[in-house]
């Protein structure tokens, strides 16, 4: 007896918490937004702050966040959760193409605003009136910013190699994978074969798409470029040791966390004396402030470029395509009356000084790109796509947008 | 002094097979209302029922099938696993041929293929069914992960739509479960598998195979497994490599939710998996609802399920093992 | 049992590193003219990664040996090392503290795991998959969602060297070899590896005996977490009940530990069997091969030697029953002549 009645002791206690979690403001006429999320660590914890602090308040929204999801199924089993708890907006961050043709049909069909994270545009679904397209990096201008990181180091005259860990590159030309990490890969490829006029054994394409770890053919004897796809950093650290410490490469890149590798790489360096630059796709984030100003064995800071995204100014800007949907003016939002893509463009951080000044973004709630007074301003009625276009580019300059936050 | 103890009639009552059957509904039904109430009848609106019975659906005919696994006493962990593997291989077949006759009749075969193969490493090679299915678990996943590359294989939205708005998935589960429930409470297979996981040493003694049921019962897991991949893939439209990634153990969530032992036995039943599956989508749904952190209910379905598992058992003396 | 003398014994142990080595040398050679070992780093490598493999095979054997399977050991390990980790960050505390406090939240969480197990009573898998939910959700909400990230963190060079991780690996390996030889412990774990029903008849108290297996399995796995971060600089606080694929992926170790340890002991088979293992793995990376394939060819090997020690005994059975006939033949033909 006394066992069951602890049970359910439990179990009320359980639904109470549950119940303590409940606003209980059920005729509240606030728009929710959902958000499917794929983000985890510090990055997401800053926009989750950034939602919270700044677009829920300006806006007056409330959001209901997911768990780490991964897949269409996982998309459409928690938007259907959002469709039932009152959800009218919704933002999803699950990027292949199929996970945003089924979520955007099942918004279309419940009426709920839809606008994506993505790097790639999604024609099949373009025109459902309920889908208000894609806001995410810019795949042209992370590939460009690799090229430019890369096309700097390559420009000395002198013959380099580079190991790329590639991510999730492949098949991200073809709305699956993240299109992000393959054009990554693809401005390296290209900024190589500029540089050295280097002839590759197949189309840059196919070599990203190539799911099998391995060097590139070139035309090239004293240029060589390992290509490592994978999305399990603590198995290519293992199986790049080796490759490391062949003395043969000079570049280390990393479409995404360039931290892990940075013992493997420091191992090398102590063994061979010889320093290893490291390029990565970073966050404004304690981790890249960490990489710039910690120095490696051979006297070098461990990371000497970062191609820098910012998740919030992405996010914010979904929120205001959102906003200018829910007050009737969706069409503001469309090019001939279908959704469209908003490129937020990466930074080329060459240094530790750059960065200095740009690690102060998103540490107060006026720091944010798309601050309230920004978020305020582009919700204005007689705004479109266009205007938001605009900003995105100009903030792209470094120095525009850090006198813009006024931290020049 | 009295030498007999009164029987406690508390305890009399949770012994009884009545209980055990019922138990699992009631605690549904009791979810069901109390997120009714708190969340001022949202939950039982028509649409919220049916995306309920929507999200359920994979969980609850994967499971259905591995019931019959779990009956004869043996945990299965790769029912995800080969589902997912046979949605990739449907699918790819669909691309290939574009004949969607072909791709359910492959996604059954091909279902049915991977589990027979893990119940043969056991039966045949004499290998433990957990050791096996734990192998399998990774070998297939990694399997779909070298197949793909990293990319998705997707079949047209149009058709996964026609499928949906026909009422493909609801079908499918329907006579895959009405036929679950003959085999399992009307025939001897299901019988014979009871009799296994309730005394597997009595059951081979009294002329009942062990192997040749073990067999039949992962044949019909792995025909779940595919009629399930059906419908993840009518649902999502698509398959990747992180499709479905926790269904492993959210079939084994679902079947002790829904009053399964994980020693088999008699007081299996073939409907644990519907109910437990439908258990865990009601308390996600309802804890969504009323806007609790997604973190939250992480934890809150942690302490539920394990409220729920041990208010619907009873107590054993010594520590839960076969033996007892 | 057949004995065998101790210099067979230890040829027999060595045989599975050097036969994999050897092999791995061949493949590598012929494939792509490269040896599997060149380099001082490459022995760090292997030795860290068998280390970790090894420590983890020792969590899982102290329950899994038992026919408990904790499927929570995986979100143990993630809670005992992030916890752990967070608190000697804020501390400003080194890389050895470090460890110690993720020892000790491994062991806490361990416990509190194995108090479940005796309070509930629920059958250990149904346990895990309850535990592994909540546990996640801690590491998440203390970190605040970020994990623990070493990266940049002074003071924790010393859990990267090569013989701080070769020095922890083999004080686990002798502390395990004397608690499952001169302890109650041992004793307790071998009569309920029989049978749980007859040692609880014979007045082993299983329900301390699983508190204890639960929380040194929780202390060694959060051994492995802290060896693994500390060269990856970062371990995410992962939700949905996906934590325990590290831990399941070192079942091979364990399972062929165990038929190493036949002719010494399980502590060396374990090791021995990480070694083999990595080595193996290692060699798999050379040849440029993808995750996937790896964790496929890992898994096919894995398969071929459970049927293997699912069928060996019939090997030594027939040629008994070979024996027997001969026997019996001989016999017969003795009577007939006679």
């Amino acid at each position: 007896m006394k066992k069951i009645l602890a049970i359910v002791l439990a179990l009320v206690m359980v639904l109470g918490l549950a119940a303590c979690n409940n606003n209980g403001d059920n005729t509240n006429k606030k728009h929710k937004i959902g958000i499917a999320t794929v983000h985890t660590g510090e990055n997401w914890e800053i926009v989750k702050t950034y939602l919270d602090t700044v677009v829920a308040p300006t806006y007056g929204w409330e959001f209901v966040v997911s768990e780490t999801l991964s897949d269409a199924n996982g998309l459409i089993a928690f938007m259907e959760q959002c469709y039932a708890a009152g959800c009218d907006g919704f933002i999803n961050m699950v990027t292949s193409s199929d996970a945003i043709i089924q979520g955007a049909t099942k918004a279309q069909e419940w009426g709920m605003w839809f606008v994506t994270e993505n790097s790639a545009y999604v024609e099949d679904v373009a025109g459902l009136s309920y889908n208000l397209g894609h806001c995410g990096a810019g795949p042209e201008a992370v590939g460009s910013a690799y090229k430019k990181a890369f096309e700097e180091y390559l420009s000395d005259g002198q013959p380099h190699s580079v190991i790329l860990f590639e991510g999730a590159a492949v098949g991200g030309d073809k709305g699956q994978g993240a299109a992000s990490h393959f054009y990554s890969a693809v401005g390296v490829l290209e900024a190589f074969q500029e540089v050295y006029g280097l002839t590759y054994e197949a189309p840059i394409a196919d070599l990203v798409n190539n799911q099998n770890p391995g060097e590139v053919k070139t035309n090239n004897p004293d240029v060589h470029i390992y290509l490592y796809p994978g999305r399990n950093p603590a198995d290519a650290v293992t199986a790049l040791s080796p490759v490391l410490q062949s003395g043969t490469y000079d570049i280390f890149a990393a479409v995404f966390s360039f931290a892990a590798f940075t013992n493997a790489i420091d191992e090398v360096e102590k063994a061979s004396g010889k320093d290893i630059k490291i390029v990565g796709t970073a966050q404004i984030e304690k981790q890249t402030k960490t990489g710039f100003e910690t120095k490696d064995s051979t006297g070098d800071t461990v990371l000497n470029s970062a191609i820098l995204n910012d998740l919030s100014i992405a996010v914010g800007t979904k929120c205001i395509m959102l906003r200018h949907a829910f007050e009737g003016r969706a069409d503001a939002m469309k090019e001939n009356g279908k959704g469209v893509f908003l490129g937020v463009r990466s930074w080329a951080v060459n240094g530790a000084d750059i960065y200095a000044k740009m690690e102060k973004l998103n540490t107060t709630p006026e720091l944010y790109i798309l601050s309230a007074d920004q978020l305020e301003k582009f919700a204005k009625e007689g705004t479109t796509w266009k205007d938001l276009d605009n900003f995105l580019e100009e903030v792209s300059d470094i120095n525009k947008l850090l006198s813009l936050k006024g931290l020049n | 002094m009295k030498n007999k103890k009164k029987a406690n009639p508390i305890k009399k009552i949770l012994e009884s097979r009545l209980f055990s059957q019922l138990m699992p509904v009631g605690l549904l039904l009791i979810l069901v209302g109390v997120f009714a109430i708190a969340t001022n009848g949202r939950l039982v609106t028509g649409t919220s029922l049916k995306i309920i019975v929507n999200q359920a659906l994979v969980v609850a005919i994967v499971s259905t099938g591995g019931a019959f696994i779990f009956a004869s006493g043996n945990v299965s962990l790769s029912l995800g696993a080969t589902t997912v593997l046979t949605a990739t291989l449907s699918v790819m077949i669909y691309n290939a041929t574009g004949s969607l006759v072909l791709m359910m009749v492959s996604a059954v075969l091909i279902g049915v293929v991977l589990m027979a193969t893990s119940a043969l490493l056991s039966t045949a090679l004499g290998v433990r069914v957990m050791y096996v299915t734990i192998v399998m678990m990774t070998m297939f996943s990694a399997l779909q992960q070298a197949i793909l590359g990293g990319s998705t294989v997707a079949i047209p939205t149009a058709l996964s739509q026609s499928l949906e708005k026909g009422g493909f998935m609801y079908i499918a589960f329907g006579v895959f479960f009405l036929i679950c429930v003959v085999l399992f409470h009307f025939t001897d297979i299901g019988r014979s598998l009871r009799f296994i996981g309730t005394n597997n040493l009595c059951a081979e003694q009294t002329g009942i195979s062990k192997k040749k049921y073990l067999l039949i019962a992962f044949i019909i897991a792995g025909v779940g497994c595919g009629i399930g991949a059906l419908v993840a893939v009518v649902r999502g439209g698509s398959v990747g490599t992180n499709t479905l990634t926790s269904l492993n153990m959210d079939c084994m969530l679902a079947l002790v939710l829904g009053g399964m032992s994980i020693f088999g036995g008699s007081k299996s039943y073939v409907y644990s998996g519907v109910i437990g599956a439908l258990t865990v989508i009601v308390l996600n749904q309802g804890l969504t609802m009323l806007q609790v952190d997604s973190t939250i209910i992480q934890a809150i379905r942690g302490v539920a399920f394990l409220a729920l598992v041990t208010l619907s058992q009873v107590r054993p003396k010594g520590l839960p093992a076969p033996e007892g | 049992m057949k004995k065998h003398s101790k210099i067979l014994d230890i040829l027999f142990t060595v045989a599975f590193p050097v036969a994999v080595w050897l092999l791995m040398e061949v493949l590598c050679l012929i494939f792509k003219q490269k040896h599997v070992i060149s380099t001082m780093l490459d022995v760090k490598t292997i030795i860290r990664n068998a280390g970790i493999a090894a420590v983890t095979a020792f969590a899982l054997s102290f329950n899994l040996k038992e026919g408990r399977f904790d499927l929570s050991l995986g979100a143990q390990r993630m809670a005992g090392t992030i916890i752990g980790g967070l608190i000697a960050m804020a501390l400003g505390l080194s890389g050895l503290w470090l460890l110690l406090f993720a020892i000790a939240f491994g062991f806490l969480f361990g416990f509190l795991t194995g108090m479940a197990f005796i309070g509930l009573r629920v059958p250990p898998m149904v346990l895990g998959v309850g535990m592994a939910l909540i546990w996640e959700v801690v590491p998440y909400l203390v970190s605040g969602g970020k994990g623990l990230n070493l990266f940049g963190v002074e003071g924790m060079t010393v859990l990267t060297e090569s013989w701080f991780q070769i020095l922890v690996v083999v004080v686990m390996a002798v502390l395990v070899f004397l608690l499952m030889n001169y302890t109650r412990l041992g004793y307790e774990t071998k009569a309920v590896q029989g049978s749980q029903l007859i040692a609880r008849n014979s007045g082993i108290n299983i329900f301390r005996h699983a508190v204890e297996c639960y929380a040194l399995a929780g202390g060694l796995v959060a051994i492995a977490g802290v060896l693994d971060v500390s060269y990856t600089t970062q371990m995410a606080a992962n939700l949905g009940n996906t934590s325990n694929g590290v831990v399941t992926a070192n079942m091979f170790v364990m399972i062929l530990g165990g038929y190493i340890g036949e002719r010494t002991d399980s502590s060396v088979g374990i090791i021995t069997a990480a070694f083999t293992l990595q080595i193996f793995k290692y060699g798999l990376s050379l040849l440029e091969l993808s995750d996937p394939l790896i964790s496929v060819i890992n898994m096919l090997v894995f398969i071929g030697f459970l049927v293997f020690q699912a069928n060996r005994h019939k090997v030594a059975l027939a040629k008994a029953r070979k024996a027997r006939i001969a026997l019996a033949q001989k016999f017969k033909a003795e009577r007939a002549a006679a």
